[in-house]
């Protein structure tokens, strides 16, 4: 990308520092206020919900007993999360606001994370880099905690009679590790380098609301130790899908459930409106859409679905807690409630959400191919037609999950066609990336084996999404162990395949450093040779009739079983080597240069690592991101940081 | 990772921060509209179903519309005054802002008052078992919560304004943030009154029981 540059207008005098507060603010006050508003919350909900008074010898009915426990349980998770935020400051800047003292200079440097080292880690930091920093731990955490759990469900399923977990404790961890998956994909691409390179990919010194950055993300912080409490609170016997009226006769760790995804959607919708309004208010001079970087397009595409998507998934959760703390009737057919509401808007949430979490990975990719086939992305605009319509679609296909529900089996017909339609989009995307590999003299580094596995999973996982869309195979095959093979080839072979991709692509930027990429394909390798073998094995046991979510089964599964839990534990070895060499790449891998890819974008313009304010003065574009002639058609020899041809930050 | 020394704050033109707020606040909106959206259809889909014919069985009383619609009116009071004090703003009679900003408040806060008592004049038995006793009772609750919620945030941004145009924060070219609000002021009155309407004009189910 050719690009000159311009100056703006440079800061008026800084004011006199104050924000003492906001000084002493950081995760050890957010733990503590945290704790103290969970029991102050606590105390308060036992004392003020109590059971009214019964005439003498009645027993309390069991049903207000279980309204008050639920009051008392949301209650406390609401004390901790709001006391976690006020100690974190999140609430800073709208009070200060609201009194008029609005922040110096000083106070907005410091909130950047500026001379703090590491500490601006764990504070409110406004900075889209320790943001984007942030969201990749927490989101490898969560990955790990939820990887871990999946260990523990295989390992329980490596024979048919186990009893290695018990069924209350299968249950709840079938559906801990969906939820956590779920969060963390959503998160793994748009958290990290949505935040971290896309503000610098388009030319700008920052988000756009930064603060509703850092908000973003410490809502997540705050919630994930509510959702781990699930299994000390009874857990939760539902799976990920927390269906109604199932989970409004769960015990109290449904509660966690609830409480976790009311305050994930609104974060994903701070999330949303940040980033969206970013890329298209804040891109530099002379970066119009078609010179925009396809990522851009992806990750706004996933953001913007999730922007209205995420309230029906808030909302869905906000009825049951609803149902079970104030006494409603929402899901209970009984009192004129009905499942069938819960599963429309759980849904109307869940499909589009599958492409919140595949395009951004899916672009990602699309964004490295050219760096490693220099060669221009084939067919740009085709590429975003194919994002627009996947968009586009995702909205229309939510029922194909309520086939067999019993819900307006009319609709079938029409749900069906647009599913099977939404594989032209998608096919088209398959298109850019072998017509962008074609003929290329391809650099064959570890991004790319992504872009390959990534090929071969992802074919899988969409034929046998289109078996799955047609209602005659959904009826004798829902329900089954090829329904979650097919979903985890999408989610897992194709979404968090283009994740590692993108890890090894802007690891250099992101942390100065080069990624190992010797023993980093060990552990590439052998998470990929893992999947494919946990679920192929998978697939066969599912087409032979296994339903998905059982603790025991027949002895006519078990090789498949065997095989799968063999697979998953492959998985798990290759996970440990490729995070064992993450952390040892961050600490003592080789310092990475600004530009060891030769790649034209402008986060590769900007030296490494990346001044607070990312340009001191700001780009203009005068070409377009992929322009990869044949001068340069084979990458550096060695890593280089000297200028592109026309570059000149 | 970033290097972290020798920066300063670079700012904005008001117009440009102006123009950045006004979408982002747009779309956050949006999604809030997505939410009361899902609401709206929850109490439309449960009427249309009317499962096991306890939609709204006998021992129901429907939420009075009168309330309902004074706290209506209050708030379409309230966005006409707000909206006028922005734009008396953006037209330089910065001053005229502090004072229809805090009779706005004074609006809302009102509403807000009323919108709680009438969760308490809501006659809607519950069975021994604690529960609300039918999905419309259940629905209505719901949205007159979300209702309260709504009205809630409105007095704390309409009286956040009040105070900042009382201390000079705001003139013709900074005026994006009451003009935001005004967005703000616009979709909690319309909210309140598609509420009003439903639980006007579409109570009773045009359908037989559901099983």
């Amino acid at each position: 990308m050719a690009i000159a540059t311009h100056e703006v207008s440079a800061a008026p005098g800084s004011r006199r520092a104050g924000g003492v507060l906001l000084r002493k603010m950081s995760v050890v006050t957010a733990i503590a206020c945290g704790l103290i508003l969970m029991f102050a919350a606590h105390y308060w909900a036992v004392n003020f919900f109590v059971m009214p008074e019964l005439p003498e010898g009645q027993d309390a009915p069991s049903a207000l007993v279980y309204l008050l426990e639920n009051r008392v349980t949301l209650t406390t998770m609401a004390g901790w999360v709001v006391g976690f935020m006020l100690g974190i400051g999140a609430f800073n800047g709208p009070v200060r606001w609201f009194f008029g003292k609005d922040l110096s200079d000083a106070d907005l440097l410091y909130q950047a994370g500026k001379d703090q080292g590491v500490w601006r880690y764990f504070r409110f930091t406004t900075d889209h880099k320790v943001v984007g920093i942030q969201y990749l731990v927490i989101t490898m955490s969560l990955l790990g905690c939820g990887g871990t759990i999946a260990m523990l469900i295989r390992t329980n399923l490596m024979t048919p009679s186990s009893s290695f977990l018990g069924p209350t404790a299968y249950n709840t961890f079938v559906g801990m590790h969906g939820i956590i998956m779920i969060v963390a994909t959503i998160i793994m691409v748009t958290g990290p380098f949505g935040n971290f390179i896309l503000p610098i990919m388009i030319g700008a010194r920052d988000m756009a609301f930064p603060r509703l950055n850092a908000l973003s993300f410490w809502l997540i912080a705050s919630v994930v130790p509510v959702l781990l409490s699930t299994p000390f609170l009874g857990g939760m016997p539902t799976g990920w899908v927390a269906y109604n009226p199932l989970a409004d006769q769960a015990p109290p760790g449904m509660d966690a459930f609830v409480m976790t995804i009311i305050v994930f959607a609104i974060s994903s919708a701070v999330a949303g409106a940040n980033i969206t309004t970013t890329a298209v208010k804040m891109r530099t001079r002379g970066m119009t859409w078609t010179r925009t970087p396809i990522f851009v397009y992806g990750v706004v595409a996933s953001v913007g679905l999730a922007i209205p998507a995420f309230p029906a998934f808030m909302a869905s959760q906000v009825l049951s807690g609803l149902d079970r703390a104030a006494g409603t009737t929402f899901y209970n057919p009984a009192e004129g409630g009905s499942g069938w509401l819960y599963a429309n808007l759980f849904w109307i949430m869940g499909h589009p959400e599958v492409y919140v979490i595949l395009i951004p990975a899916v672009a990602a990719l699309l964004e490295l191919t050219p760096v490693f086939c220099r060669r221009p992305l084939f067919s740009f605009k085709a590429a975003v037609v194919a994002i627009a319509g996947i968009v586009g679609l995702s909205v229309l296909v939510w029922a194909h999950h309520m086939y067999m529900s019993g819900w307006a089996p009319s609709l079938g017909g029409s749900f069906m066609l647009t599913t099977e339609l939404i594989s032209i989009p998608t096919g088209l995307l398959f298109l850019v990336f072998i017509g962008t590999m074609w003929r290329g003299r391809i650099w064959t580094r570890l991004p790319m084996m992504a872009v390959y596995a990534m090929l071969w999973n992802f074919v899988i996982g969409g034929i046998t999404g289109v078996y799955l869309s047609d209602i005659p195979a959904d009826s004798a095959m829902h329900g089954s162990m090829f329904v979650t093979a097919h979903f985890h080839y999408t989610l897992m072979g194709a979404a968090l395949t283009g994740t590692i991709g993108a890890v090894i692509y802007w690891f250099p930027k992101m942390t100065g450093r080069m990624f190992d990429e010797k023993i980093g394909a060990w552990g590439f390798w052998l998470i990929q040779i893992g999947f494919n073998v946990t679920f192929i094995g998978m697939f066969t046991v599912g087409f032979a009739g296994q339903p998905r979510r059982v603790f025991n089964y027949s002895e006519a599964f078990a090789v498949g079983n065997f095989v799968s839990t063999m697979g998953a534990y492959t998985i798990g070895i290759g996970a440990l080597i490729f995070l064992g060499v993450v952390i040892a790449s961050w600490r003592r891998g080789i310092v990475a240069t600004a530009n060891p890819w030769g790649a034209k974008t402008l986060e590769w313009q900007v030296p490494t690592p990346v001044p607070l304010e990312n340009f001191d003065v700001l780009p203009v574009v005068t070409s377009d991101p992929y322009g990869y002639g044949k001068s340069d058609a084979r990458p550096p020899d060695s890593p280089s940081d000297r200028p592109r041809e026309g570059v000149g930050v | 990772m970033s290097t972290v020394s020798e920066v300063h704050v670079h700012r904005d033109p008001p117009n440009v921060v102006g123009s950045r707020e006004r979408l982002g606040v747009s779309l956050l909106i949006f999604a809030d509209i997505a939410f009361v959206a899902c609401m709206i259809f929850s109490y439309f889909y449960l009427r249309f179903l009317n499962v096991n014919g306890q939609w709204l069985p006998d021992d129901v009383t429907p939420a009075g519309a009168v309330q309902i619609w004074i706290i209506n009116g209050i708030l379409i009071v309230g966005m006409l005054v707000f909206a006028w004090g922005a734009r008396a703003l953006r037209s330089g009679k910065a001053s005229v802002l502090t004072w229809t900003s805090l009779i706005a408040t004074l609006a809302a806060a009102a509403a807000a008052v009323l919108q709680y008592q009438q969760f308490g004049v809501f006659n809607f038995p519950r069975v021994d078992s604690g529960y609300f006793s039918s999905a419309y009772s259940s629905s209505m609750v719901a949205l007159a919560g979300a209702n309260l919620f709504h009205i809630c945030l409105t007095v704390f941004i309409s009286l956040g304004i009040a105070n900042r145009s009382r201390m000079g924060r705001y003139d013709s070219p900074s005026s994006w943030q009451p003009r935001i609000a005004t967005y703000w002021w616009i979709w909690v009155a319309v909210s309140a009154v598609l509420v009003g309407l439903m639980t006007t004009f579409f109570i009773n189910t045009p359908f037989p029981a559901s099983m």
